[in-house]
Formats: C-alpha cells, sequence, structure tokens
C-alpha cells in the first residue's frame, strides 16, 4: 500500500512538471500545442480530482465503533 | 551471558542490525526469552525486519525456552503499542504470531502462520487479540488464515490528508494552466482561434491548413509566407506589409485591411489565390514603381513566351487568382515610369483570374508610361468571373513607344469569361504621344473601354459611367462604352458578347494621323460578336483625322452603340448624341460604319430591333456603309429607299415617350 501510495504521488508530481513543461512549450511557441495541453490537463485534472478526494475519504475515514 | 548482554542486544534489535546480531546468535539466544517476549516476538516488537528475514528457520524451531528478566525497555514499547490487547497479556508469554496480531501486521502473520510449528494452537489467541482490537475475529479458511481489515493508524491518516490537500492544489494549479494558457493563445479552432499579436505568431500557425487564426492586434510584416492554409480573422486590424504576404494562399482571410509601405516591391501581396478572400482590403502608399519594378509575369503561353519575354504584371491582391476575392476593396494611388517596352499590366486586383472577384470596389487613382491598365483584373480568363463590382479610379495611360498599343479599362483589360453587373466609374484616358513614326513602322493603337479594353468574352448587365478619352499622335484610336473592341480570339473558339449593359458616360477619341473609332458599347464590333440589348445615354465624340496626300483613306467612325461593326446590334437603343458628320466622319445613331454583307437573296446588315432617338439634323442609325471594299455615305445615295437603308433593322423615335414605350427600352 505504501509503495502505491508513494509511486501516485511521484507520478502526481511528474505528471505536473510535464504539464507544466508543455504550458511552457506553448508559450513559447505562441500556442502551438495548446489543444494538447488543454486535453492534458483536463484528463490529469480529473485524475487528481479523483486521487484528492479518495485520499480525503481515506484519511477522514472513522473506525467503526 | 545472554541477559547480560540484553542492553547491546536491545540496541543491535532497534538498530536491525543483522551482521552485529550474527555476531552474537547462537543456539542459546534463539532460544531465549525476555520476561514474556521470545526473542522473535522480541524482534517483532522491535521492527527487526532484517535480522528475521535472514534467522527466520532458527528463530521459529521449537526449542526448550530459556527465560530471563524481562527488559524495561521492551516492556514500554509493548504497552504502548499493544492498546486494548494488553489486557489479555498481563503475565502471559506474547507468542510470535500473537506480537504479529496485536501489532496489526496481518501480512507477515500469514505468512508466519503458514510456517510456524503448530500454528493452530495460537488461533483462539489470534482470535482474541483481533476481537479486542477490531471487534472482528480471524477465520481459518483451509490453511489460509483470513484476518479484518487493519484501520489506517493516525499518521496514514494524516498522510493522506495531506496527500489529499496537495492533490487538490495540483488540481487547480492543473485546470488554470490548462485553461489559462489556452484561453490566452487560443485552440485554433473557429470557437477559440489563435489569437495572432505580433509577427511572430502568425509565422507560427500561417501555414497550417486547419487552424483559425484571429487577429488582435496591428502588426507589421516583413517576409513572405511560402504557403498560408490557414482560416484568418482579421477583426477589422491592419496589417502593414514591407513584402509580399503570401506566394501560395489556400484558406480564408477576412475582415482585415493591408497597408502596403513605401518601398513595397511592385508585386501583389499574394502571388497564388486557392482560397478565399472576403472583405480584404488593400490600400498602396502614394508610389511610383518603374516597369523595371515589376517582378510578376503572367502566366506564358505554350512555347511562345520564355520568362524573359512574358508579360510583366502588377496587382495589389494576387497575381493569379483561382479562388473567391469577395467583397474586398483596393484604395490605389500608383504611377508607373519606365521607357522600357515589353509587355506590361496593373489592375487594381489580380492581374490573372481564374476563379472569381465578386462585389469587390476599387478606388483611387493610377498613372502610367506604357503600362496597361484596368480597374479590377487585367486579363480575365475563360475560367474566370469578375462579378457585381465596381472601379472608381482614375486611369491615364500615356506612351511614346513606338509599336505600343496602351490599353485602358474601367474592369478587365482583356476579358475571355465572365463579366457581369460591374460598373466603371473612373475617367479613363489612353494616349499615343508620338511625334513622328519611324520608317516603315505601323502605327499603334490607343484602346479604352468603360468596362474592357479588348472583349472575346461574356459582358453582362454592365454600366460605365466614367469619362473616357482615347487620343493619339500617330496611332489609331478606339473608345468604347462597354468595350474598345468587341472580338474573337486567335483561334475563333471564343467570339465577344455585350449583353443588357449600359454607357452613360461621354466618350471621345481622336488622332491626327490614322482611323479613329468610338462607339457608345465598342468602338469595333467585330465579325460574328453580339451586342445585344444595351444602351446609350450620353455623347460620343470623334475627331476626324487630316486627309493629306500619302494618306487619303483615314476616317474617324463614330456611333451611339458602335463606331464600326462586322458583327450583329440587336434590341440596343440610344439617346445619346453623337458629334456632326464630315467628309471622313461617319457619325451613325447606333452605328458610325457598318459593313454590308452580300447575301444570297439580298444586301443586309446585322442590325435587328434597334432603336433611337433622332435629333435635330439629318440622321441614321448607319453613318456609311462599307460595300464591297468602298465606302458608302448617305452622300452618295440618291434615292429614297437606299437612305432608307441606312436605318434597316432600327426604329428612329422622335420623343423619349415613343422609346419608352418600346420594348427594348430599359433604365
Amino acid at each position: 500500500m505504501r509503495a502505491i501510495f508513494i509511486a501516485l504521488l511521484v507520478f502526481a508530481v511528474a505528471a505536473f512538471l510535464a504539464i507544466v513543461g508543455l504550458a511552457v512549450f506553448v508559450f513559447l511557441s505562441s500556442g502551438a500545442g495548446s489543444r494538447a495541453l488543454l486535453s492534458a490537463g483536463i484528463a490529469l485534472s480529473a485524475v487528481y480530482l479523483v486521487l484528492s478526494v479518495s485520499f480525503l475519504i481515506l484519511g477522514s475515514r472513522r473506525k467503526k465503533s | 551471558m545472554i541477559y547480560e548482554q540484553a542492553a547491546r542486544l536491545t540496541e543491535i534489535v532497534r538498530k536491525d542490525d543483522v551482521k552485529a546480531f550474527g555476531e552474537i546468535a547462537s543456539p542459546d539466544l534463539f532460544a531465549s526469552a525476555f520476561g514474556r517476549f521470545p526473542l522473535l516476538s522480541f524482534l517483532y516488537l522491535f521492527s527487526a525486519r532484517r535480522i528475521v528475514k535472514k534467522y527466520l528457520p532458527e528463530l521459529i524451531k521449537e526449542r526448550p525456552r530459556t527465560r530471563y528478566e524481562r527488559i524495561a525497555e521492551a516492556d514500554a514499547l509493548f504497552v504502548k503499542k499493544a492498546g486494548k490487547a494488553l489486557r489479555h497479556y498481563a503475565d502471559r508469554e506474547v507468542s510470535p504470531l500473537e506480537m504479529l496480531a496485536i501489532l496489526g501486521r496481518g501480512r507477515e502473520l500469514k505468512k508466519l502462520f503458514a510456517v510456524y510449528p503448530a500454528a493452530d494452537r495460537y488461533l483462539n489467541a489470534i482470535h482474541t487479540v483481533y476481537y479486542t482490537r477490531l471487534g472482528e475475529g480471524v477465520v481459518r479458511k483451509g490453511d489460509a488464515l483470513i484476518l479484518p481489515k487493519e484501520p489506517l493508524s493516525y499518521l496514514q491518516k494524516r498522510l493522506l490528508r495531506i496527500a489529499s490537500m496537495v492533490l487538490s492544489v495540483l488540481f487547480l494549479l492543473t485546470v488554470a494552466l490548462s485553461v489559462l494558457v489556452p484561453t490566452y493563445f487560443g485552440l485554433g479552432t473557429a470557437k477559440s482561434p489563435y489569437a495572432i499579436r505580433n509577427g511572430d505568431d502568425f509565422k507560427e500557425h500561417i501555414a497550417s491548413k486547419e487552424a483559425v487564426l484571429s487577429l488582435r492586434n496591428d502588426m507589421t510584416l516583413s517576409e513572405t509566407a511560402e504557403t498560408v492554409g490557414a482560416e484568418i480573422l482579421g477583426n477589422d486590424k491592419i496589417i502593414r506589409l514591407t513584402a509580399p504576404f503570401a506566394d501560395t494562399f489556400t484558406g480564408v482571410l477576412r475582415d482585415v485591411t493591408f497597408v502596403l509601405e513605401k518601398g513595397y516591391p511592385a508585386a501583389a501581396i499574394i502571388k497564388t489565390n486557392r482560397g478565399k478572400l472576403e472583405n480584404v482590403s488593400v490600400v498602396t502608399a502614394d508610389a511610383t514603381y518603374d516597369k523595371s519594378d515589376f517582378i510578376e509575369t503572367l502566366t506564358p503561353s505554350e512555347g511562345e513566351e520564355t520568362e524573359e519575354t512574358a508579360t510583366k504584371v502588377f496587382s495589389l491582391f494576387a497575381t493569379r487568382n483561382e479562388g473567391i476575392i469577395e467583397s474586398c476593396t483596393a484604395v490605389v494611388t500608383l504611377h508607373f515610369v519606365g521607357k522600357e517596352g515589353g509587355n506590361c499590366y496593373f489592375a487594381s486586383f489580380v492581374a490573372e483570374n481564374y476563379g472569381t472577384i465578386r462585389d469587390c470596389r476599387a478606388q483611387g487613382s493610377a498613372s502610367s508610361v506604357a503600362v496597361d491598365m484596368a480597374g479590377i483584373v487585367a486579363v480575365n480568363a475563360a475560367a474566370g468571373a469578375v462579378m457585381d463590382s465596381g472601379a472608381d479610379v482614375t486611369l491615364t495611360q500615356r506612351t511614346t513607344i513606338e509599336k505600343w498599343n496602351p490599353n485602358v479599362a474601367g474592369i478587365a483589360a482583356e476579358n475571355e469569361g465572365v463579366i457581369s453587373g460591374c460598373e466603371n466609374s473612373g475617367k479613363l484616358t489612353s494616349a499615343i504621344e508620338l511625334a513622328s513614326l519611324g520608317e516603315n513602322v505601323s502605327p499603334a493603337g490607343a484602346y479604352v473601354g468603360g468596362i474592357v479594353a479588348v472583349n472575346v468574352g461574356s459582358v453582362v448587365g454592365c454600366t460605365n459611367k466614367g469619362v473616357l478619352l482615347a487620343t493619339a499622335e500617330n496611332g489609331f484610336a478606339f473608345a468604347g462604352g462597354i468595350a474598345a473592341r468587341n472580338t474573337y480570339n486567335n483561334d475563333g473558339s471564343r467570339y465577344g458578347s455585350i449583353g443588357s449593359s449600359s454607357s452613360l458616360a461621354d466618350i471621345t477619341a481622336t488622332s491626327s494621323t490614322s482611323n479613329v473609332f468610338a462607339g457608345g458599347i465598342a468602338a469595333r464590333n467585330e465579325e460574328d460578336c453580339v451586342i445585344d440589348g444595351c444602351r446609350f445615354t450620353a455623347k460620343v465624340s470623334v475627331e476626324a483625322p487630316a486627309q493629306t496626300e500619302k494618306n487619303m483613306n483615314v476616317f474617324a467612325a463614330a456611333g451611339g452603340i458602335c463606331g464600326y461593326t462586322l458583327g450583329r446590334i440587336n434590341a440596343s437603343f440610344s439617346t445619346g448624341t453623337t458629334c456632326e458628320m464630315s467628309a471622313n466622319r461617319y457619325v451613325g445613331a447606333i452605328c458610325g460604319l457598318a459593313h454590308l454583307y452580300l447575301s444570297f437573296y439580298s444586301y443586309a446588315t446585322f442590325l435587328s430591333s434597334n432603336a433611337y432617338l433622332a435629333g435635330e439634323g439629318e440622321s441614321y442609325a448607319i453613318g456609311a456603309l462599307v460595300f464591297n471594299g468602298s465606302i458608302v455615305r448617305p452622300m452618295d445615295l440618291t434615292t429614297e429607299s437606299d437612305l432608307a437603308f441606312l436605318d434597316s433593322g432600327t426604329t428612329r423615335v422622335s420623343t423619349l415617350e415613343e422609346l419608352k414605350e418600346m420594348d427594348i427600352y430599359f433604365e
């Protein structure tokens, strides 16, 4: 579980850095690749949202009494 | 001895130091228990995973225990970790399996349970521990042990919440990046076009066939793009050009104004247009070009012309148009100079048109020395169409070059295709200014046509409102309200046709030495060509050249519809006026000079259903006839029937009201 958790976090950070890199490329090329940025950004945002909510739910779950 | 080493052992176990443990490992050590913890339980308690991994077979062997005093540190740790399960171990040995159950290390417990000698004896204790800790017992299923799920620790939960927060921040940043950046630059789609703020942005996207671009700023472009395939929304911005815009254009260009800066080369903004230009304006600086500055040429005829001898051209929108130019405007202030020979054209829009030019306007003025000029297109090819367009450009061409025929036209210099619904309002002047001609040099002709100079195509529903003037010193002069010459092409495959057109402005043609032709619709209407349903309402004048001993046959011919016709004139009328007849000035209300054909049955001209409003003096539809190689004038005719022949195919009316009642009349 710990390995999966760490892998997910590493993936999340690496993917974010990739998106930042793509945004810089789009900026330098006056908008070329902005469609790819939008698509990748939306997909990654969805992944982040799912992971974030999942982690929040897991982290907030109380022990059954 | 072992107990004496307990402090060191605890240190080794805490550090999970396999090497140090190996140094003290012995059967005695493996058989030892410290207080209630057998060695393996002791190792599990301190999470000495590497030691356990290496020595597990020795550690699980059943041996008689050598029990030592408890180690306080181990007890304290156990108390801390055991939680509710502590109650079951007040003074009881904690077996390794139970220790794992107490510590919640289920996976290790399952593994150990599978290899531990007589593990079943601990099943109840394990069950009790789990039930105490989690309220749920264990189940034995075959050899497998089914354990209840371990709840997350406080630390794990906190870590998860932190991770969740980090991911939320990443989520927000990603959304912001992926939405704001494309919103700023655009996606290149119709709904979200690429935002073009400068020339660099333009260069980046201009070649893409699918991209949609939207101009956000005025800008200056100084490089020519090879191919432009994008759809460009100009948003009424201004692009200043110091070089042509594109070699080949296949996209769509809308709502933009191009300003040709001083120093802009004498070439169209687009060399070949296969796309669509809509609501585009081109505005020139007040500039002067030499003919030698022209860098583009018309497509050479097959095998006839080389690049060196090909006709040079300068037009503003496209050198060659195979696409659509619609609702566009050209604003022209240009002057052309140069004494070199060689064919040369200027046109406000297109040099060679194989596509469609629709609803376009040209305005301004242009003057030239020996550069043929047209308000819209230089050569309208057979596949070309110019529709519903207008020119209000004052065009003036003068030449002092021998053999140069200056052509000036309101819409097209040469037409093989279709020109319909077009209008010229600009004053057009074509002049030959030669003090003398060289020996054996044939005189050239000055051509001016309100719509087209030389027509071998179709002109329909056009109007000329611009004053026309053709003058020639040592040359012929041709001036026609719609066409200077309505004629046929070299291989006889196309014949000129002018229909439903109006000529509403004065027309004048003069020559000091050679024949002069002027007509309300056409100066000359050649054999098998047609003028149909046209009207003329202004004044047509010709200045007859002086007859000299050398040249007794020079004449001037002027007509309300045509100066000289060999072709047909149908259903046309003139309410205009003409200059007076004289010995070598043939003036007719319809045509100045008509060719008389000898048919099998009778003599006939090809005039039918025409009409004219008779003036005060003597007038006829035909000013003179060409018959058997001679010219027959009214004064040469003596009988009433012969004179009546001059009105053949034509109705003479005295009042405008009479004319208005005729079917051919229109306004």
